[in-house]
């Protein structure tokens, strides 16, 4: 379109912002795992002396890191599972009926995507704690899916929105039944969205962290719970160990996130909360 | 042709995700209001909580504290991320690339980029050697455990949420505007203030609430990366401490409530600013 590449004001915004924000972030995760490789990393050197496996195995020892992973994968499958069978007919209805009271509910089910977590989830904590769910397995899912499910319906929608109303007339027409509709053809033609609201929540949930920090119990700590309780437990922890744990922690979610960008790009539901007013 | 009543079908899908949020979400902060308003276990209403909090010192530093926290922030933010949008409004080079490294820190959570940030801001750590080596400073203070780890963190995270958002904007606008602006004469500046910008009005209110909602209620990175007892003692911290250190439930809810209720005011200011000083830019001009 344009025929000559000058570069713009816009264009140099662009690119300072960009680059000094991509190398910040670049340092930070490169720092994380030097460190938690590094034996030693003296004052002002710009490299520790020597690498070694050291704040591994001392974090190993000081961690149930078995424990901590399988509850990591417990938490996000139950949630994750539990969201989609409560989100999935939820997002077939706001997309293709009409109702009384319908912007009411597109309303609820958009709040808690723009709502901090923190601001419902002490009062939830609270609630959760009233009725003695808190610190127990059922209370940290419970809290995790709130955000989850609407977070699911707002990727889901458009994937069904999309599906034309004369496919379900055909389908009933040709003598499906409603279950056969949506086994047989709903399904299926919205799976990739179905796979990308799974996929983009699951990475959601291992790193949301406020959530399961304030209803999780010492048996039902995650992974980020745990990074977050080494940084500001009373006591000194090292900071090499503390590195190691974020490794661990970062290796898992970025392969989720490798596998998530696949389906869908995360960004889709804010883009759409912004065109939605 | 529609049929606009509730049908069996309707309920039976529906209402499962109406009723968990109503439970889960509604109800508390329902739950807390009631809460605000008494004092221990008995049930007489009362305003003492919240003259206690607005004659407590402590809690309007607080109050302070989250605003000089997250308005530069929020503002920043949107400073920054307008001219951003507007330039990659028709695509860049390597977008993917750039998307994947500012979808990274969100996708990581605060509470391993603030982990991060210990080693990579501390005082030996490489930002500071790097500054040190250019001659930018001569003696190497860390930006952690004060009030700039905080906002530098909070910025990390609300910078890619308000750069979709307003990109989504931009790339709603349709391009034949542009064009015929700039073929009636206007000069580029002219067509950005003129016809862009007004057009990606909503846009910006709609990233600013936004991240305006979540550098006020910052809690972790004020933990991690400050000083959560005295300089960036910030709301949702003192909510969280009134509760599970003093385990005051009551006035911990009345702090929640009011996180909200000042939250809803300054948006409000920001939407009365906007009808005042935009009128009538008001479509969102898809073409």
């Amino acid at each position: 379109m344009s025929n000559q590449k000058k570069l713009s004001f816009s264009g140099i915004i662009f690119y300072v912002v960009n680059v000094i924000y991509m190398l910040n972030v670049f340092g930070i995760l490169l720092s994380v795992l030097v460190n938690a490789f590094g034996i030693q990393w003296p004052n002002g050197a710009w490299l520790p002396d020597e690498f070694g496996l050291k704040w591994w195995e001392y974090c190993a020892s000081h961690h149930d890191l078995k424990q901590l992973l399988f509850m990591t994968m417990l938490v996000t499958v139950i949630t994750v599972i539990l969201s989609v069978l409560l989100a999935y007919p939820a997002a077939f209805i706001m997309a293709k009926r009409d109702f009384v009271g319908k912007r009411l509910i597109n309303g609820l089910f958009l709040l808690p995507v723009i709502i901090p977590p923190i601001c419902y989830g002490l009062p939830l904590a609270t609630v959760l704690y009233k009725v003695n769910l808190a610190t127990t397995l059922a209370g940290v899912v419970i809290a995790n899916m709130v955000p989850t499910v609407s977070y699911m319906i707002l990727v889901i929608l458009p994937f069904i929105e999309q599906v034309g109303d004369n496919v379900e007339s055909a389908s009933r027409m040709l003598g499906a039944s409603r279950l056969q509709y949506f086994t047989r053809i709903l399904i299926p033609l919205t799976f990739p969205g179905l796979m990308s609201a799974i996929m983009l929540s699951i990475v959601r949930v291992i790193s949301m962290f406020e959530l399961t920090f304030l209803v999780s119990g010492a048996k039902t700590q995650t992974l980020v719970v745990a990074l977050f309780a080494d940084v500001n437990a009373p006591g000194y922890r090292p900071i090499q160990m503390i590195d190691a744990l974020a490794v661990i922690f970062f290796i898992v979610t970025v392969i989720l996130f490798m596998i998530s960008m696949k389906f869908g790009s995360p960004t889709s539901v804010y883009s759409q909360i912004g065109n939605e007013k | 042709m529609k049929n606009r009543g509730w049908s069996l079908e309707t309920a039976a899908m529906v209402l499962p995700a109406v009723l968990f949020l109503i439970v889960v979400f509604i109800y508390p902060f329902i739950y807390a209001l009631k809460m605000s308003f008494t004092i221990g276990d008995e049930g007489t209403v009362t305003f003492a909580n919240y003259i206690r909090f607005f004659q407590d010192s402590v809690e309007m530093k607080t109050v302070w504290n989250t605003l000089v926290i997250s308005v530069p922030v929020t503002i920043l933010t949107i400073v920054l991320a307008v001219p951003i949008a507007y330039y990659m409004r028709n695509g860049i080079r390597h977008e993917k690339l750039v998307t994947f490294f500012l979808m990274i820190p969100m996708t990581l959570g605060v509470v391993l980029i603030a982990e991060g940030m210990i080693t990579y801001f501390g005082r030996n750590g490489w930002l500071m050697l790097i500054l040190e080596r250019l001659g930018f400073i001569h003696e190497r203070t860390g930006l952690i455990h004060n009030y700039w780890g905080v906002v530098i963190s909070l910025f990390i995270q609300s910078f890619p949420m308000g750069l979709t958002i307003l990109i989504g904007y931009t790339r709603g606008i349709h391009p034949s505007l542009e064009r015929a602006s700039r073929m009636l004469g206007a000069t580029k500046s002219q067509t950005f203030w003129k016809v862009i910008f007004p057009l990606m009005m909503p846009g910006i209110l709609i990233a600013f609430c936004l991240n305006f909602t979540s550098a006020f209620s910052v809690f972790t990175s004020a933990i991690m990366l400050g000083q959560a007892t005295s300089t960036t003692r910030v709301m949702a911290y003192s909510a969280y401490i009134t509760a599970y250190e003093y385990f005051d439930y009551n006035f911990s809810s009345t702090i929640c409530i009011m996180m909200v209720i000042i939250q809803f005011i300054l948006i409000g200011i920001v939407f009365a600013l906007r009808n005042k000083l935009y009128k009538g830019a008001s479509s969102v001009g898809k073409g």
